[in-house]
This record gives C-alpha cells, sequence and structure tokens, in this order.
C-alpha cells in the first residue's frame, strides 16, 4: 500500500511540475508543447489524487476492499467481462466498417478513409496475432 | 450440468454470503451455480468438493448431451 501512495506523490509531483513547466514555455513555435504539458500535467495531477483517495479509502474500509477484490477476481465475473468486452469489440469493428463507408460516401479526405480502414485491419490483425498467442499458452 | 450444491449448503446451514467469503467468489456465483446457469471451472469445483470433504461427483452431475 505504502509502495502504491509514494508513486501515487510521484506522479502528482510529476504533474504539477509539467504544468509549471508549461508556465515558462512560451512563444507561438511552442504553443504545442505547452498544450501537451498543460494536457499531460492536469491527467496525471488527476489521476494521482483519485488513486490517492481510493488508497485512503482502502486503508480505512479494509473489510470492503477485500470484499471488492473478491468481486473483481471472482472467475464467473472474470469470465463475463471478458465475453462483454469481446462481443463489444465485434459490434464495434462494424461500426469501423460502416464509419468508412460514411467517409467515401461524404468525401472526406482520402487519409481520413485509409485511417479508418487501417484501425478495422488493425483489429483483424491483433484479434488473429491474440487467437494465435492463447493456442499456444492454453 | 445439474448440481446438488444449493442442497449441500442447506444441510450445512451456511447462507450463500458465508460459503461465498469461505470460497472467496462473489455471492452471485454461488447463485448461478445452484440455479445452473453457470458451469463452474475445474478449479473452483475441486474448492467446493473440498470444503464440503465430498466428490465432485457427488456435488456436480454430468449429463450427457443428446
Amino acid at each position: 500500500m505504502t509502495s502504491k501512495k509514494t508513486l501515487y506523490i510521484i506522479t502528482l509531483v510529476l504533474g504539477l511540475v509539467l504544468v509549471g513547466v508549461s508556465l515558462f514555455v512560451s512563444g507561438e513555435e511552442l504553443k504545442i508543447l505547452s498544450g501537451v504539458l498543460i494536457g499531460i500535467g492536469a491527467g496525471l495531477f488527476g489521476m494521482s489524487i483519485a488513486q490517492l483517495y481510493m488508497v485512503r479509502w482502502e486503508e480505512k474500509n479494509p473489510e470492503l476492499t477485500k470484499q471488492n477484490q473478491i468481486e473483481l477476481k471472482d472467475e464467473r465475473n472474470t469470465l463475463i467481462r471478458s465475453k462483454a468486452k469481446a462481443q463489444a469489440g465485434d459490434i464495434t469493428q462494424w461500426f469501423i466498417v460502416g464509419l468508412a463507408f460514411i467517409t467515401i460516401i461524404i468525401e472526406a479526405p482520402l487519409w481520413v478513409t485509409l485511417v479508418t480502414i487501417g484501425v478495422y485491419l488493425l483489429y483483424n490483425i491483433l484479434s488473429l496475432y491474440l487467437i494465435s498467442r492463447y493456442q499456444k499458452e492454453m | 450440468m445439474k448440481n446438488k450444491l444449493e442442497e449441500i449448503r442447506k444441510k450445512h446451514n451456511l447462507k450463500q454470503e458465508e460459503l461465498a467469503a469461505t470460497l472467496e467468489v462473489s455471492r452471485q456465483t454461488i447463485g448461478s451455480l445452484e440455479n445452473g446457469r453457470y458451469n463452474p471451472s475445474i478449479l473452483l469445483a475441486f474448492k467446493i468438493a473440498h470444503y464440503f470433504d465430498m466428490s465432485i461427483e457427488e456435488i456436480f452431475i454430468y449429463e450427457e448431451e443428446e
């Protein structure tokens, strides 16, 4: 628990440092860099605050934390999560195909259509890779 | 797959919550097992059998699919 706390305090400080650095990054050409620093810094800061609050809550509620852990590791819950995610992925895949057709119909720039098709291909390549990996592992 | 889990649990005067806590699974998993909606992994089946000091076949009934 302490190591978790230390990690989140480090990310919290890092977030603040990034936001602080962004204030000193000025000039038109560095505007994008400043925006990126603020974005990452604020994200890290927010995430760290939330995680530190969770660590504190877990320390105060050990019974509920144990129950949450059981719920998370429960084999039926794990199976339900995996099945739901797999089905959501399958459904999303067809939305991406639909999106690719829409980009063609509305005559969007070619790169937009290619990126959409790229995402569809990436999904299928990843699926094949994972199927092959699990076939070797199981 | 049918099972006698509910009957055995009640014989031992256990609530679903108590059995779930002992086996470190959720109460809903015990409920689904008892209703026959969910078939346990071989590990959980062994865990249940060990807990009640019975064999898996005494708790879970395998039926050939027609």
